[in-house]
């Protein structure tokens, strides 16, 4: 710590010689649309004096005399000559408009323009949240940015998202990107998981609240948050006012209603008890299991009784302006969402307000608070004692209803003495009864001061305060219900700080070179505990909370934290904003390191050339050319919080005392893993920039990865995590935005495209063998050298015998083995990551009217259908209902098949296998718009805008699961590529208003 | 400058949080080095080794359980449990969800205990905070428990006990404590008979260890005894059965209970040998033997061959020419018991409440095993009496007026050959212990041809070892058939 006292020293002496002044005047500069432009030169015409401008589009200047000339630079624009001619204030609006490339970008710092930008920064506005009905941002932003994959975790409202930015680097820890709002780093640990997936950590988070998101790439982007970037960083700015701008108010409102968009087929009553008859034949099992007659069995639908049709209502409304000295924006909205899934439902409060507030000349102080609450109302997911899953796999040939028409609560016996047990589907969806609220505020205030021109210096503060309590309950006939009921109560915090402060020195040294300098430092702060009591015993099922229990059975807590100390600075070197040179480095130590090993540094390079601004440069048609690139280091701690520590947990008990047990050994060694990338940018505009856009390429290699390397359980722990192993991301990337037609009627496509090659470079040889140990996942996810992360390895399905109907698997040698294959003959088959994903938008404006289309889509991956090969394509090995697929099975008469013969409670093909591993690659219509706007209301600016839209509208796939961009396992998990019974997506249909004056 | 300063120093006084990184400590935990120091920790740690043993995936439910449904006594025909129909009908995948965790669980409890025994000295020396008794008891209990586990892995992963096959394959024997990145092994599998050596090592010092009582729920002297006749028992070697149940049957203080539903009724009674403990706060309540027994039914075989037979023919015929029939209370047919332990025209297994204890060890199984020990080495007249003790609990002969006539008893107590002897004791075992965990490994110990129609060597009888684990220990090799 020693060395780090000197640091305000060392900044004080950088600085010194900056503070000599005298007459200074002032300013905004802004672009053709009335919008600051950051980063603008201004130079004070024959004097080596000069600056530019901050994020806010305001410069500062001392000149000479009041006669003095500001020659004012920004690329792409023809430099302007401005007289002062007395002035003190002087504002310089440009006037030619360039386009896409003066789009303004939140970067790590701050605004910047995109054309002074050397890292890879792919960004998204406000306008895919507008009036889309989503639950939660990610799933808006599903193909909007380059080298961004989302898949859901389900179709669920309530589902947590996988978000890959430039795929997938690390195989044990966390590979989910940090996601930042407004300069606070939010936990994104999920939340309750207690029935199946977590609760999606961002469903406070308003979507119409969002002004801007942008994706930081590489290393260069990222410095800011460098330490932790490896897997990139997602930036979410929120709606503010600006200053001198008229109040203005939005007014929002849409419902529709939502619906299932894919069921699985079952077989119906009739049809299951026939398959089962021969398949208690075939297995030769005991005939009194036989259905005397299978053609009169009763039929339900049980996925019809556990649906509905949906419904969704959103209301919004928000306010912005500002004085010279102040902005503002006070915003609101509630959602109201009733699920598909009968019992399903949630309702989103949420809040914003943001001020800014210039004080004197030199301070500006600014504070935003978003608190929210959301409620969900959930139920059971993605396990096979689910409402949904049980609803594939129970007797569909049983009476669901009693005589009153309530749901049976009775023990459901099969007409040949089956047990079904009394948790049918519809009791799995009545009498689980689950509500989980979530009160969240974000908070950030932040301090400007500047002492003299170009030199600023800001703290920032940002704070995530979230609890989530949750209540649950099971009737008496559920299957978690036990005799007399039971019922669980869990209480979550999240408390997390983060705290910046940096120095910024901006000097125009000479009319061609500027240079900025920032120097700071970041404290980060994440608290979490949890508890949870399940409880038992209750005298009837209307009686829900913990008082009324008779005991508690159970319970646990947990209570832990962790902390970031970094260091960071950063050298921007611009030649006449044709030449632009970065340099930064950060020092980072971890808790979640052990003592000795807690500092990483992360140092990043990065340059960029203007060609288009180079006298030899004359090309036609082409009105902007950038070339950039970045080489630099990120890093990654998404592990438990500490795991180099050999731990014993002290939660055991038995017989009423409490006892200890090993939970993890010493593991002193570890620290940070890091990423190491190189990124090569080229940024174009043509045809009067009507096709702009960025093509990328980008090499990302993982190093001393924190790999969960599998050890033999026989040491007691089955896991230890060590910094060791490489992984390769390369891929291209481009974003495209085309002004086919311009005018009355217009047309605008936006395409984004990237390529993933991912390749596994290095792994641990644990067992001392001189070789890399292969580490395969879940006995069908293989880590190898030379492979893709979590490529399938599988036995290959080989059919079936058309003489006695049994299932066939390939061995190694390619000979057919019969019934079983040993897993010793599992070989490489297909892979878990797409290789190809992207989306596009058509934009079309007809006068007033205005219609647009988004795609998305993924190729190039497989998906495992764990749901088929468990419970519904497994010949009736569990006895539980089948898909239609499987009326299709080997019968002496249908001996032309790939489905094996059904034998009950037999295995026959239902081995982990190719069988049921797929091609997933899909395209969707995501999201189809249609509105109508009346401008000039009865004053002028005022607009309104009716709307029609659909979600989720049109899938193209081959895919036989229900949903081929969903994920069953964790969103942190390197290994993706698994379904089960996972909740399809719903399709929305809405129709809705804005008023806008 | 004079402003600059104090501002600054607001700038960048998070420099002065210098120990900030050192804050975060972990609760709920204690670091290893730090966990076994004193005698309260050791004592603290086989809590922790009990409460690993007591799992469901272990000794709490699935060791009790899987024996019945693989050798035949019952069927599971529920829906909750995946993956269990796979092991009633032995068609057990190397990916089962329940041999891994079964194999994670129990070596999670070996490894506990190992840390405990590789403690022991130092502490012993150290902290004189107790007695020299009660170190021998926590080092008897730490032995007891690993013998336990490795004798319910190698009758579970390996071939049946026999001359011939003492060289096969075993399960991996780990005995020393892994603390740290430097003590992870990749062992190989060790032969049966160097696994049944250690059992028999760890066994015969908790004997000689541990005292006669203890708490209720954790092991002593008998406790050891009986595991140790268990293991002479599945070796056949019946003389020193007969030595080490002795004491067991004879000189303890067990008693049977009047009823046999009233040990399952009721906690603690006298009956129980070893039962891990089913109290709130344990964590299995819910998910323990009833949850799993309650979608299993009872297969037509333990009736047909069972309950059904319970008596000899000639007994029966001596019974039934005085008028009388047989009631049996271990079955529900609407007579005075008032705990059966099967239903007879649903047959579901009833023998659990959620409350229910673990039955590990209880007196009428060593009742039995003594009974078997004594008929095969020439006992006849004791091992009838013994098995009479257990039959004369449970069967009732009742007049045509449906009262019970005690006097008639007299007509099933006598057996025609000291085959019918050996042949009603071992049905005897199989009703009344069914669905505590023995069947199976009786089927083995017997040398049955027809185990669900399979024989007793069969490849299909024995775990493979999971696939997670041959994929993480590349010293491993798999089981014939997987």
């Amino acid at each position: 710590m020693r060395t780090i006292s000197l640091f305000p020293l060392v900044f004080l002496l950088y600085l010194s010689p900056l503070f000599s002044q005298s007459l200074t005047i002032k300013g905004t500069v802004k672009n053709a649309d009335g919008l600051v432009l950051p980063n603008a030169t201004i130079l004070v015409k024959n004097t080596a004096k000069g600056t530019t401008t901050d994020e806010n589009g305001r410069y500062s200047v001392t000149v000479p005399g009041t006669d003095a000339v500001l020659e004012v630079r920004f690329v792409g624009y023809q430099t302007m000559e401005v007289p002062v001619n007395g002035r003190s204030i002087v504002d310089i609006q440009f006037q030619a408009s360039a386009g896409y490339l003066d789009e303004v970008v939140v970067t790590a710092f701050g605004m910047d323009s995109r054309r002074n930008l050397t890292g890879a920064i792919s960004s998204v506005g406000e306008e895919v949240f507008e009036n889309v009905s989503v639950p939660v941002f990610q799933r808006a932003l599903q193909g909007r940015l380059s080298g961004v994959v989302m898949t859901n975790a389900s179709g669920g409202l309530d589902a947590d998202a996988v978000i890959r930015i430039r795929g997938t680097g690390s195989i044990s820890a966390g590979n989910q990107p940090l996601i930042i709002v407004d300069g606070i780093i939010l936990s994104s640990n999920p939340g309750p998981e207690s029935m199946g997936y977590g609760l999606n950590p961002f469903l406070t988070i308003n979507p119409n609240d969002i002004a801007s998101v942008e994706v930081l790439k590489d290393a260069a982007a990222s410095v800011l948050y460098g330490a932790r970037a490896a897997n990139g960083v997602i930036l979410i700015t929120t709606k503010k006012g600006n200053f001198n701008q008229k109040p203005k108010v939005t007014l929002g409102y849409y419902a529709g209603f939502s619906e299932m968009s894919k069921r699985y087929e079952v077989l119906n009553g009739r049809e299951y008890a026939s398959l089962w008859n021969e398949s208690v034949l075939n297995a030769g099992a005991d005939s009194s299991l036989l259905y005397v007659n299978p053609v009169s069995q009763p039929s339900t639908d049980w996925q019809d009784l556990i649906t509905r049709r949906g419904f969704v209502q959103e209301t919004s409304a928000g306010v912005s302006g500002g004085t010279p000295s102040s902005s503002y924006y006070f915003g609101g909205s509630f959602r109201d969402e009733n699920s598909y899934m009968r019992t399903v439902g949630m309702q989103r409060y949420s809040l914003r307000a943001s001020i800014d507030q210039k004080v004197g000349e030199k301070f500006t102080i600014g504070f935003s608070v978003a608190p929210s609450k959301v409620v969900n109302n959930r139920t059971g997911n993605q396990y096979a004692g689910s409402p949904l899953g049980s609803a594939t796999w129970f007797a569909p040939n049983v009476e669901a209803f009693d005589e009153n028409g309530e749901c049976r609560r009775d023990r459901i016996f099969t007409s040949n003495g089956g047990s079904w047990g009394t948790s049918n589907p519809c009791v799995t969806l009545e009498d689980q009864w689950i509500e989980t609220n979530t009160l969240q505020a974000l908070t950030n205030v932040y301090l400007n001061w500047s002492p003299a021109p170009g030199l600023h210096f800001k703290t920032d503060f940002g704070a995530e305060a979230s609890q989530i309590r949750e209540f649950g309950r099971h009737g008496e006939a559920h299957r978690f219900g036990s005799t007399d009921g039971t019922g669980w109560e869990q209480n979550q915090q999240v408390f997390n700080y983060n705290w910046t402060s940096m120095a910024t020195w901006q000097s125009q040294w000479t009319a061609n070179h500027s240079l900025e300098a920032t120097l700071g430092v970041q404290l980060t702060k994440e608290a979490f505990d949890y508890s949870y009591v399940w409880f038992e015993g209750f005298t009837n099922d209307q009686v829900r909370y913990i008082n009324s229990a008779a005991q508690v059975a159970y319970s646990e807590g947990v209570k832990t934290s962790a902390a970031f100390l970094g260091y960071f600075t950063k050298l921007t070197y611009a030649h006449r904003q044709k030449y632009l040179l970065t340099l930064s480095a950060r020092h980072d130590g971890s808790s979640r390191f052990s003592p000795d090993r807690r500092y990483g540094f992360f140092p990043a390079v990065s340059a960029g050339w203007v060609l288009s601004e180079e006298d030899f440069f004359s090309i036609k048609h082409v009105d902007f050319l950038k070339l950039r690139s970045s080489f630099g280091l990120t890093g990654n701690a998404a592990i438990g919080d500490f795991a180099y520590a050999g731990l014993v947990d002290v939660s055991p008990e038995y017989g009423g005392r409490p006892g200890s047990i090993l939970t993890s050994i010493d593991n002193y060694d570890l620290s940070w893993e890091k990423s190491r990338q190189f990124d090569v940018g080229l940024e174009f505009a043509f045809l009067n920039n009507r096709l702009r856009g960025s093509l990328d390429y980008y090499v990302r290699d993982t190093r001393d990865l924190l790999l969960d390397a599998p050890v033999p359980a026989t040491n007691g722990v089955s896991v230890i995590t060590q910094n060791v192993g490489a992984v390769r991301n390369q891929g291209f990337e481009f974003d495209l935005s085309f002004d086919v037609l311009q005018g009355d009627f217009s047309w605008i496509i936006q395409a984004n495209g990237a390529t993933l090659k991912n390749e596994v470079l290095q792994l641990a040889d644990n067992d001392g063998d001189g070789k890399e140990d292969d580490i395969v996942f879940r006995g069908r996810m293989l880590y190898r050298p030379g492979e893709s992360i979590g490529t399938f390895y599988l036995v290959k399905y080989a059919g079936v015998d058309p003489a006695n109907g049994d299932a066939l698997f390939y061995d190694l040698e390619g000979n057919r083995l019969s019934n079983q294959a040993p897993a010793s003959n599992r070989q490489i088959d297909g892979k878990s990551l797409p290789g190809f994903t992207g989306g596009m938008t058509h934009n079309f404006g007809f006068k007033n009217w205005d219609l647009t289309a988004f795609f998305h889509f993924k190729t190039g991956h497989s998906i495992y259908l764990e749901d088929h090969q468990f419970y519904l394509e497994n010949n009736m090995a569990t006895g539980g209902n089948q898909l239609k697929s499987q009326l299709n099975a080997w019968t002496p008469e249908n001996r032309d098949t790939k489905v094996p013969q059904a034998r009950l409670e037999t295995g026959n093909g239902n081995q982990p296998s190719t069988r049921y591993l797929h091609r997933a690659d899909f395209l969707r219509l995501q999201n189809l718009m249609l509105g109508y706007s009346f401008r000039d209301l009865g004053r002028a600016g005022a607009r309104l805008r009716v709307f029609g839209a659909a979600q989720n509208l049109l899938t193209f796939t081959k895919f036989p699961g229900p949903d081929p961009d969903t994920e069953f396992y964790a969103v942190n998990n390197a290994a993706v590529g698994t379904v089960r019974l996972n909740l399809p997506a719903s399709r929305t249909f809405t129709l809705g208003l804005n008023l806008e004056f | 400058m004079k402003t600059a300063h104090p501002l600054l120093i607001v700038f960048f006084c998070c420099l002065l949080a210098c120990n900030f990184l050192d804050d975060p400590e972990p609760t709920g935990s204690i670091p290893i080095g730090q966990a076994f120091r004193t005698a309260d920790d050791i004592e603290a740690g086989l809590v922790g080794a009990y409460d690993a043993v007591q799992n469901g995936h272990l000794l709490g439910r699935n060791l009790i359980v899987f024996p019945d449904l693989m050798g035949g006594n019952a069927d599971y025909t529920g829906s909750g449990w995946f993956g269990l129909p796979e092991i009633a009908n032995l068609q057990i995948s190397t990916t089962s969800w329940f041999v891994e965790n079964l194999w994670r669980q129990a070596y999670l409890s070996i490894s506990q205990v190992n840390q405990i025994l590789a403690s022991l000295p130092e502490v012993r020396r150290n902290d004189a905070s107790v007695s020299p008794a009660e170190y021998d008891r926590m080092e008897g209990e730490a032995a007891f428990l690993r013998g336990a586990v490795y004798f319910e892995l190698v009758r579970l992963f390996a071939l049946p006990y026999e001359e011939q096959f003492l060289d096969s394959l075993g399960v991996p024997l780990v005995l020393e404590p892994v603390l740290s990145k430097e003590d992870l092994r990749f062992p190989s599998r060790a032969t049966i008979g160097e696994v049944y050596q250690q059992v028999i090592q760890d066994l015969d010092l908790a004997i000689e260890k541990l005292q006669p009582a203890s708490q209720r729920g954790r092991a002593n002297r008998f406790t050891a005894l009986a595991y140790r006749a268990c293991v002479a028992f599945q070796q056949r070697d019946y003389d020193s059965v007969k030595q080490l149940t002795l004491e067991l049957v004879e000189n303890s203080p067990f008693k049977l209970t009047d009823t046999p539903g009233k040990f399952f009724m009721e906690k603690g009674t006298a009956e129980a040998i070893w039962v891990l403990l089913n109290e709130p706060g344990d964590g299995i309540t819910g998910g323990g033997l009833s949850n799993m027994f309650y979608g299993s039914t009872v297969r037509p075989n333990l009736k047909s061959e069972g309950y059904e037979k319970i008596v000899t023919p000639e007994q029966l015929s001596r019974i039934e020419a005085d008028g009388f029939r047989v009631v049996d209370l271990r079955v529900d047919t609407g007579f005075i018991s008032n705990y059966p332990f099967v239903t007879p025209d649903t047959a579901f297994v009833r023998k659990y409440t959620d409350d229910s204890d673990t039955p590990v060890a209880r007196l009428a199984e060593f009742m039995l095993m003594r009974a078997e020990a004594l008929a095969r080495t020439g006992d006849m007249e004791s091992a009838v009496f013994l098995l009479n003790k257990i039959r004369g609990r449970s069967l009732r002969i009742v007049g045509a007026n449906g009262f019970v006539v005690p006097e008639a008893e007299k007509d099933y107590v006598f057996f025609e050959t000291t085959d019918d002897v050996l042949e009603a004791i071992i049905r005897e075992r199989r009703v009344e212990l069914a669905f505590e965990g023995n069947y199976f490994h009786d089927l083995m110990r017997l040398k049955s041809e027809d185990v669900q129609g399979k024989r007793y060597d069969d490849p299909k009888l024995r775990f493979p070892i999971p696939q997670r684990e041959m994929d993480a220990n590349p010293a491993l090799v798999q089981n014939t058939g997987y």
